[in-house]
C-alpha cells in the first residue's frame, strides 16, 4: 500500500464540480413511483393492496357501468332480464335437487295431490300470459292508464312459481309422511327440516295473515259463510276468527252442491260470490294445506266449467299476483290494495272478454273443445303470434299448442330487443318451461331449460346498469313538467344568466350595466318562468269585507296601496335631495327598498295575480272548440249555465229516437261541459264571482304555475335565486349582530340561533305547513314557500360568515372610518364591508355551495327538483324502480360537476383577489 | 384671522344645523329605530295570531295522550306501538334521533380521522385515494348520498324470495340486517334467595303495552326517574369526594399508613349502590321500558361487588408492600377474583344471559333477535360517510397546523412514526381539530332528520305523522323546534367542554 503523506487534498476554487444531476433510480416515472409508491414496506404493501382494490373496483364499475350495461329500450325490463333469469336458474337448480331427493315410493304418492297442485298454478299462470299482452295491447298509446304495477307484479308472480311449487309439493310430501292437518307453521317448527330459507319464506308468504282483509270483507265473507252453510244444513261454521279461516268447513257443503247440480243458473249469488272470496281468501288465507279448493272444483267439473269457477279463478290469480300489501302497511294502504286486487281481477275479466270477441273462428272452436288449461295456452299462444304476424306474417295456425314451441321461440328470440316482444319472449320460454315440468321428467326439464339459453346469453351482455332510463327521462329530469312549446324560455333565462355572471366571472366586466342586469336577474327570471299577464278588471271591495283587513287585501285596496306607495318613493327621492337627506340617507334609502317591494308584492297581487290568470287559462282550454262566439255560452260562463247545458245535453241523449253514434256525441259533449263546470266551480271559489272568458286580461306570456316547474330548473332556481336573496339578508343580520343596540343584537341573535340549531328539513315542514296559516287564507305555491325557508336558512349562514369577516377587520380600520366623519353606512359600504367579504370569499362560496346541496332536501315537502323528480317520479314507476341507483349517479355526478367547479371559482376567486391586495 | 373666524362661524353654523336636525341625535336615532323595530315585531305577532284565529285555528295539546299510530320499526328503545300515546311516539322518535346522531358522530369521527391522516401520507396513491374521496362524497348532496345507499342496500337478497347473505349468523337482506340478539332474563331463578322480590317481568318489548291510564302514569314515573338521577348525581358529586378524601385521609409524607379504610368505603359504595339499584328496579318493574334493564341493575350489582372483591384485594397487596418491601403478585388473582365475583352474583340470581336467535314473520322481518332496518342502516353509513369528507379536511387542517418542528423533535428521539401521530400530532392538532368538529357534529344531529325520507321514525318523522293524524300544526312545529335547539344546545355544550379540556391538555 502507498499511503501518500501529503495534506488532505483541497479543491481549487475555480475547479468547483455543478449540481450532480439525481441518481438514475429517482428520475422518470419509475423513479417518480419508487419515491412515491413503492419507498418503504409498509408504502410498497399498502400499493399493492390499493392498486388491487382500486383496481378491482374501477373494472367492475366499467363493466357494470359501460361494457354491459343497457342503453336502450322502453323500460326496465330490458335490462332487468339477467336477474330474473339468474333467479329462474337457482330456482330450477333447486326444484331439481329437490325432486330429484324425493324417494320413488312418496312420488307415487303424491302424484295426484301434485296433478292438481300444478293445474291449479299453470291456470293462473296461463291466465296471466293471456292477460299481460292484452292488457299491454288494450292500453296501447295511452301510457296513463297502462296498469305497470299489475304488469310488474304478473312478472314477478311468474319468476318465483317453480320455487312455490316445488315448496307446496315439499310441504305435501311431508304431510303423507306425518298426516294430519298441518300449517306452515307446523312444517317450519319440525326439527328435522329440511327447508332452506326461500322455502321457509315461501311457506310463509302462503300463510298470510287473515288481518291483510279490511273489516268489511271479512264480515261479508262470514256472513256468506253462515248463509252457505244455513243453506246446506250445517248449522255450526267453525269461525277462528283472527287468525285462520275455515274453508275446509265450507267446501264440503259447495262441493256437494257442484256435484249435484250442472248448471251454473242454480247457483244462488251468494254462492258465486262465496266462491269468488274462496278463490281470493284460498291465495290470501294461511289454509290447511290439503285444503286446495279451486282444484278439487276443477278436478270435478273439468269438462265443463262454469264462469264461477272461472271467476274463483281469478280472484285467486289476482290475489297471487299482487301479493301481499306494503310491509308496514297503514290500514288505509291495505284497503287500497284490496282495491287494487279487486282491480286486477275485473281487468283481467275485461281483457278475457276483449280477446274472446278477436278471437278467430278456428281458435274459437279448438278452445271450446278443450279444457280449461289447454284453452289458456291456447289464447296466450294465439297472442303471442299475433303480436309476431305483425312483423313477420307468422300464420296464426301454424301456431298451435305443444307443437311449435321452439319455432315461436326463436322468431321472439330474434324479435327479442323491440319493446313489443320482449315480454312474451320470456313468458314464451317459461311455458315451454313449466309444460315440461309438468310431466315430472327431468330430461324434458331439462330440454325446456335450453329453450332459455339464447335469451340467457342476450341478458349476460346486458346484466350491467341500465341507462335506458336516463335516455327515456332525461327531460323529465332537467324541466319537469315545464310545458314543451314554453322551453324557450328556459334558453332566455339561462342566457341571461350567463350575462348576469359575467361581473362575477369576467373581471374587466364592471360596468354599472352589468350589475344592474345582474341585480334585476332574479325579477326577469321569474316572470320569464313563471309568465305575466295584466288584468284590469273586477275591482271591488268585498261586501262581507268586516275589518279594514279584508279591505286592504281587496283589489282595490291594493291599487290604491301600491298608488300610496308610488307616491311614498317620490316623497323619498325629494327628501334624499334636502338636508334631512344628507343625514338619514342610508336610511332613507332602506326605506325605498322596502317601499318599492312593497309596491311590487301590491301589483303582483293585483295586476299580475297568476291565479286569476291560470283559471282564464284553464276556462279558455276547457272550451276551447265547444265555446265559439256563435254559441249561447260563448259570451259568459257561470256554473248555472253550464249545469243546465250539461242537462240538457244529457237529457237529450236519452232519446230513443237516436241513433248510437249521435247520443254519443252527445254525451262528449256533456263530458266536455263537465269539466267546463269544474273549471268554472273552482274559478268561482277563488273569485266569488262570474268568470268571463278571457275578458279584461292581456296575456304577455302564458302562466307557467309553479307546479309544473320541476328537475333541474328548480334545484338551479331555488339554488342560485335563494344564494342572491340570502347573502344580501346575510349581512344586514351580521350588522344586526354587530350592533349596539340592544334589541336589535338581541333579535338578529336570536333569529340566526333559532334557524341555525333546527335542520332545514325541520324548516321546511314548518314553513309549508304553519305559515299559510299564519298569512291571510289563499293558496300559496309551495315553491315560493319553500323558497322562504331556503332563503332565511341560507342568510343566518351567511350572517356568520359575514360576521366573521366582520371581526377579522383590525379596529383600526373601524376607528380610522370613524376618524375620517364617515357615519355607519358609508364606512361599511365603503371601508369595512368591502374588506370583510374579500376576506371571507371562501367561506361565502362555501356555504353556497352548502345550501345548494341543501336544495335537494325539499324532497320532503314534495317539490319536484331534480332529485325528487327522479327518486318519487321516475323511479318510483314500476316501470323503472331498479334503475334507482343509474339516476342517483348521473344526479351526483351533475352535483358534483356543479358543486366543484363552484369550489375551484372560490379559489381562484380568493387568489386573485389576494394578489390585488398584495 | 378674519379666514380663522369664517371658518369656525361656518363650523358653528354646520353644527347648529347639525343640531337642529332630530336624526343628528344619537339617542333620538337609537329610540326610533329600536322602537320601529319593536313595533315592526308586535305587527308581526299580530298579523299572524290574527290570521290564525280569522282561518278557525286554535292550539290543543290534547292531542298528545292520544293515539299516535306510527309504525315503529325494530329497535323499538321504549317499547312503544302504534296505540302508544303520542307523547311515548315522540320520546321513541327523540331517542332514535339521539341514536342515530351519536352512532353517526362516532363513525364519522373515526372514518374522518382515518381519511384525514391518509390525505397526509406520504404514499401518494392512499393520499390521492383520500382526496378523490373528499372531493367526491362533499360535493354531492347528501340526500343523494343517503338514497343511493339506501338503493344499494335494497340490491341484497330479499328474505321472501331468496337466501340473504349469512355471516357467522349475522343475516344481511333487504329489510334489516339480524343478529342473535344478548339478553338479559328477569332474574327469577334466585331472586327470592336474596330477598328480592321476584321482577315482574317478561321479555317482549314489542308485544307489552301500558295498561291503565298513560298520563297518570307519566306523572308517577317521570318524577321517579328524575329523583332516582338526583340522588345518584348527589353520591357522585357530593358523596364521592368526601369518602375518597375520608378514605385517604391517614396518609403521612405522601404515604398511605394502611388502606382499610379505602376498602370499607369501597364496600359501602357497593352496599348503597345495591339498594339503590334494588330500590328502584323492584319499586319500578312495571315500567316496560326499565323491565328489559333488571337484569342490567344486577349486571351492574355485580361489577360493583366484584370490583369491592378487587381492590380489596389490592389494597392488601400495597400494605404488604409498604410494610415488607415486598408487593405480593397477586394481579392475576385479582381479576380472577372479579370475574368469579360477578360470575356468582349471576349464579345466585339465575345466570340469566342467554342468546335470543331471530325468526321471521312472514313479511320478513324479524320479530326476535337484534335487528336493525336496512333504513337505520342506510342513514347512519351516509351520515357518517358524507360528515367524514368534512372531518377529515378539519383533520387534514389541524395536523398541518402542528409545527413541522415537533414531528421532527419526536422522530429525532426515536418514535416511531405511529407513536409520533398518536403521542405528539394529534393531542396538538386535537385543539386546533375540536373547535370545528363542533359545528359538524351539530350538522350530523341536525342531518339526521333525513330519517324523513326514508320513512324511519325519528323526531321529525314521528311528528309529521302525528301533524298528518291531528292537523295540529302549530303545535307540532313548536315540539320540532324546541327539540332540535334541546339538541344542539346539548351538543354545543359538551363540545365547549370537550374544547376545554382539549385546551388544558396543551397547555
Amino acid at each position: 500500500m502507498i499511503n501518500s503523506p501529503t495534506i488532505a487534498y483541497v479543491r481549487p476554487d475555480g475547479d468547483l464540480i455543478a449540481e450532480q444531476p439525481a441518481p438514475r433510480s429517482s428520475i422518470g416515472l419509475f423513479g417518480w413511483m419508487r419515491k412515491n409508491l413503492f419507498d418503504t414496506w409498509s408504502d410498497r404493501f399498502t400499493t399493492v393492496i390499493i392498486a388491487i382494490v382500486v383496481g378491482w373496483l374501477s373494472w367492475s364499475m366499467l363493466d357494470n357501468w359501460f361494457l354491459s350495461a343497457n342503453w336502450r329500450g322502453a323500460t326496465q325490463a330490458e335490462g332487468q332480464l339477467a336477474e330474473i333469469i339468474s333467479d329462474v336458474d337457482g330456482q330450477f337448480a333447486d326444484a331439481q335437487r329437490l325432486y330429484a331427493t324425493w324417494e320413488r315410493q312418496a312420488r307415487d304418492l303424491i302424484n295426484d295431490e301434485q296433478r292438481n297442485l300444478d293445474r291449479l298454478v299453470s291456470d293462473i299462470r296461463a291466465t296471466n300470459w293471456v292477460a299481460q299482452p292484452i292488457i299491454r295491447n288494450k292500453f296501447r298509446g295511452d301510457e296513463r292508464q297502462v296498469p305497470d304495477r299489475i304488469l310488474e307484479q304478473l312478472a314477478i308472480a311468474q319468476s318465483k312459481l317453480p320455487l312455490s311449487v316445488y315448496a307446496r309439493l315439499e310441504a305435501v310430501a311431508r304431510q303423507l309422511r306425518d298426516p294430519g292437518v298441518m300449517t306452515a307453521d307446523d312444517i317450519l317448527g319440525l326439527e328435522d327440516l329440511t327447508l332452506n330459507q326461500n322455502e321457509q319464506t315461501t311457506l310463509f308468504e302462503m300463510s298470510r295473515p287473515w288481518t291483510v282483509l279490511s273489516e268489511d270483507v271479512k264480515a261479508e265473507f262470514q256472513t256468506l259463510s253462515q248463509q252457505i252453510a244455513d243453506a246446506f244444513g250445517q248449522k255450526q261454521v267453525s269461525d277462528t276468527g283472527k287468525v285462520f279461516i275455515p274453508i275446509q268447513d265450507i267446501w264440503p257443503a259447495v262441493e256437494s252442491l257442484l256435484t249435484e247440480t250442472s248448471s251454473e243458473d242454480v247457483l244462488e249469488r251468494p254462492t258465486r260470490i262465496a266462491l269468488q272470496f274462496a278463490g281470493l281468501v284460498d291465495s290470501v288465507v294461511s289454509t290447511p294445506i290439503t285444503t286446495i279448493p279451486i282444484s278439487r272444483v276443477q278436478k270435478m267439473r273439468k269438462d265443463t266449467l262454469t264462469n264461477v269457477e272461472i271467476d274463483a279463478i281469478r280472484f285467486g290469480m289476482a290475489a297471487e299476483v299482487l301479493g301481499d300489501p306494503p310491509i308496514g302497511a297503514s290500514r288505509a294502504q291495505i284497503t287500497a290494495h284490496e282495491r287494487r286486487i279487486a282491480q286486477a281481477a275485473r281487468e283481467i275479466s275485461d281483457a278475457t272478454v276483449f280477446l274472446n270477441q278477436d278471437m278467430p273462428e278456428g281458435y274459437r272452436e279448438a278452445i271450446e273443445n278443450q279444457s280449461l288449461l289447454e284453452t289458456l295456452v291456447t289464447m296466450n299462444f294465439w297472442s303471442v303470434a299475433k303480436v309476431l304476424a305483425e312483423p313477420e306474417g307468422i300464420e296464426p295456425e301454424t301456431n298451435l299448442p305443444g307443437k311449435k314451441a321452439p319455432m315461436v321461440l326463436d322468431a321472439l328470440i330474434e324479435n327479442f330487443p323491440s319493446a313489443d316482444a320482449q315480454m312474451f319472449d320470456y313468458a314464451g320460454a317459461s311455458f315451454a318451461m313449466v309444460n315440461a315440468y309438468l310431466s315430472h321428467d327431468l330430461d324434458r326439464m331439462q330440454e325446456a331449460w335450453s329453450y332459455f339459453e339464447p335469451l340467457q346469453e342476450w341478458a349476460a351482455g346486458h346484466d350491467g346498469s341500465n341507462w335506458a332510463v336516463i335516455a327515456k327521462n332525461w327531460k323529465q329530469m332537467l324541466w319537469g313538467g315545464y310545458p314543451e312549446d314554453a322551453l324557450w324560455r328556459l334558453g332566455v333565462v339561462l342566457a341571461g344568466f350567463l350575462i348576469a355572471l359575467l361581473p362575477l366571472l369576467v373581471p374587466k366586466c364592471r360596468h354599472f350595466v352589468f350589475f344592474a342586469w345582474s341585480g334585476m336577474y332574479p325579477l326577469f327570471l321569474l316572470f320569464v318562468l313563471g309568465g305575466l299577464s295584466i288584468r284590469i278588471y273586477g275591482w271591488s271591495i268585498p261586501d262581507d269585507a268586516t275589518n279594514w283587513f279584508q279591505i286592504a287585501y281587496s283589489e282595490q285596496g291594493r291599487v290604491i296601496q301600491a298608488a300610496i306607495s308610488i307616491v311614498l318613493l317620490f316623497v323619498a327621492a325629494l327628501l334624499q335631495r334636502g338636508r334631512l337627506g344628507k343625514t338619514a340617507g342610508p336610511a332613507l334609502v332602506v326605506t325605498q327598498i322596502l317601499v318599492f317591494l312593497y309596491f311590487v308584492i301590491m301589483v303582483w297581487g293585483t295586476i299580475i295575480n297568476p291565479k286569476v290568470a291560470q283559471s282564464n287559462i284553464l276556462v279558455d282550454n276547457n272550451f276551447s272548440g265547444l265555446l265559439t262566439a256563435d254559441h249561447p255560452l260563448g259570451q259568459q260562463v257561470s256554473v248555472e249555465t253550464l249545469q243546465a247545458e250539461m242537462d240538457r245535453l244529457l237529457l237529450a241523449a236519452e232519446d230513443e229516437t237516436l241513433s248510437a253514434t249521435e247520443a254519443q256525441s252527445l254525451r262528449a259533449q256533456a263530458q266536455e261541459l263537465r269539466k267546463g263546470r269544474t273549471a268554472a266551480q273552482k274559478a268561482e271559489r277563488d273569485f266569488g264571482n262570474v268568470v268571463r272568458k278571457g275578458e279584461g286580461t292581456f296575456v304577455v306570456l302564458p302562466f307557467v304555475k309553479s307546479l309544473e316547474w320541476g328537475g333541474l330548473l328548480v334545484t338551479c332556481v331555488l339554488g342560485f335565486l335563494g344564494m342572491a336573496a340570502s347573502l344580501p339578508l346575510g349581512i344586514l343580520l351580521a350588522f344586526g349582530r354587530q350592533s349596539t343596540l340592544p334589541i336589535v343584537r338581541w333579535f338578529s341573535t336570536g333569529f340566526i340561533e333559532l334557524i341555525r340549531g333546527v335542520p332545514l328539513i325541520a324548516l321546511l315542514l314548518v314553513v309549508t305547513f304553519v305559515l299559510p296559516k299564519l298569512l291571510p287564507e289563499a293558496e300559496y305555491p309551495k315553491l315560493g314557500l319553500v323558497f322562504v325557508a331556503i332563503c332565511a336558512f341560507g342568510a343566518v349562514y351567511q350572517a356568520e360568515v359575514v360576521r366573521g369577516g366582520l371581526q377579522s377587520l383590525p379596529r383600526g380600520q373601524y376607528e380610522a372610518a370613524q376618524a375620517m366623519g364617515l357615519n355607519f353606512w358609508q364606512m361599511s359600504r365603503l371601508i369595512t364591508l368591502p374588506q370583510a367579504l374579500k376576506a371571507v370569499i371562501p367561506a361565502i362560496v362555501n356555504t353556497f355551495i352548502g345550501a345548494f346541496k341543501d336544495t335537494t332536501l325539499v324532497i320532503v315537502v314534495g317539490i319536484l327538483d331534480f332529485l325528487t323528480i327522479s327518486e318519487l317520479q321516475i323511479t318510483a314507476k314500476t316501470a323503472w324502480n331498479t334503475t334507482k341507483p343509474e339516476t342517483l349517479i348521473v344526479i351526483s355526478l351533475v352535483f358534483f360537476i356543479m358543486m366543484f367547479s363552484l369550489s375551484r371559482y372560490s379559489i381562484w376567486l380568493e387568489k386573485r383577489l389576494s394578489t390585488d391586495r398584495n | 384671522m378674519t379666514e380663522v373666524s369664517d371658518i369656525s362661524a361656518e363650523v358653528r353654523a354646520a353644527v347648529n344645523k347639525q343640531a337642529k336636525n332630530v336624526f343628528a341625535n344619537r339617542l333620538v336615532r337609537d329610540v326610533v329605530v329600536q322602537a320601529s323595530l319593536v313595533i315592526g315585531l308586535l305587527f308581526i305577532v299580530w298579523f299572524c295570531t290574527t290570521n290564525f284565529i280569522n282561518q278557525g285555528n286554535d292550539t290543543n295539546w290534547r292531542f298528545l295522550v292520544e293515539e299516535s299510530k306510527v309504525q315503529q320499526p325494530a329497535p323499538n328503545y321504549l317499547p312503544v306501538d302504534k296505540d302508544s300515546s303520542v307523547l311515548a311516539a315522540f320520546g321513541q322518535g327523540l331517542l332514535a334521533t339521539i341514536v342515530v346522531a351519536v352512532v353517526g358522530i362516532f363513525l364519522a369521527t373515526v372514518l374522518g380521522f382515518i381519511v384525514g391522516v391518509m390525505r397526509l401520507s406520504s404514499n401518494i396513491l392512499l393520499s390521492r385515494i383520500a382526496q378523490i374521496y373528499i372531493e367526491l362524497l362533499r360535493n354531492i348532496p347528501l340526500p343523494v348520498q343517503l338514497l343511493f345507499l339506501n338503493a344499494l342496500l335494497l340490491t341484497l337478497p330479499g328474505i321472501t324470495t331468496e337466501a340473504p347473505f349469512d355471516v357467522f349468523g349475522i343475516l344481511f337482506h333487504n329489510l334489516s340486517f339480524d343478529a342473535p340478539a344478548l339478553t338479559f332474563g328477569d332474574g327469577t331463578g334466585g331472586g327470592t334467595w336474596l330477598g328480592i322480590v321476584p321482577f315482574n317481568y317478561s321479555f317482549l318489548p314489542s308485544v307489552v303495552s301500558f295498561d291503565g291510564e298513560i298520563v297518570s302514569r307519566w306523572l308517577v314515573i317521570v318524577p321517579s326517574i328524575i329523583f332516582y338521577l338526583g340522588i345518584c348525581g348527589f353520591t357522585f358529586f357530593r358523596l364521592m369526594p368526601w369518602l375518597k378524601r375520608w378514605s385517604e385521609a391517614n396518609r403521612e409524607n405522601g404515604r398511605v399508613k394502611n388502606r382499610t379504610r379505602k376498602t370499607v368505603v369501597t364496600f359501602v359504595m357497593a352496599v348503597v349502590f345495591t339498594l339503590l339499584i334494588l330500590l328502584f328496579f323492584t319499586v319500578k318493574t312495571t315500567f316496560p321500558p326499565l323491565m328489559g334493564w333488571s337484569m342490567l341493575a344486577v349486571f351492574f350489582i355485580a361489577i360493583f361487588w366484584g370490583n369491592a372483591a378487587r381492590t380489596a384485594m389490592l389494597n392488601w397487596a400495597d400494605d404488604r408492600l409498604d410494610a415488607t418491601g415486598q408487593r405480593p403478585n397477586i394481579d392475576l388473582l385479582s381479576w380472577i377474583v372479579f370475574v368469579f365475583v360477578v360470575g356468582a352474583i349471576f349464579c345466585i340470581v339465575g345466570g340469566p344471559i342467554d342468546f335470543e336467535n331471530y325468526i321471521f314473520n312472514n313479511k320478513g322481518r324479524a320479530v326476535f333477535g337484534f335487528s336493525i332496518p336496512v333504513s337505520l342502516i342506510a342513514l347512519v353509513g351516509a351520515l357518517a360517510i358524507y360528515t367524514s369528507s368534512f372531518i377529515a379536511e378539519i383533520v387534514r387542517a389541524g395536523i398541518q397546523a402542528v409545527n413541522k418542528g415537533q414531528r421532527e423533535a419526536a422522530a429525532s428521539l426515536g418514535l416511531r412514526p405511529g407513536l409520533v401521530m398518536s403521542l405528539i400530532i394529534i393531542p396538538q392538532a386535537l385543539k386546533v381539530i375540536v373547535p370545528p368538529l363542533n359545528s359538524q357534529y351539530m350538522n350530523i344531529a341536525k342531518n339526521s332528520s333525513l330519517a324523513f325520507i326514508l320513512k324511519y321514525p325519528d323526531l321529525v318523522n314521528v311528528l309529521n305523522t302525528t301533524r298528518n293524524n291531528t292537523g295540529r300544526e302549530l303545535e307540532v312545529a313548536v315540539m320540532i323546534l324546541l327539540s332540535y335547539l334541546a339538541i344542539s344546545l346539548t351538543i354545543s355544550i359538551a363540545m365547549n367542554y370537550v374544547n376545554n379540556q382539549v385546551q388544558v391538555v396543551e397547555r
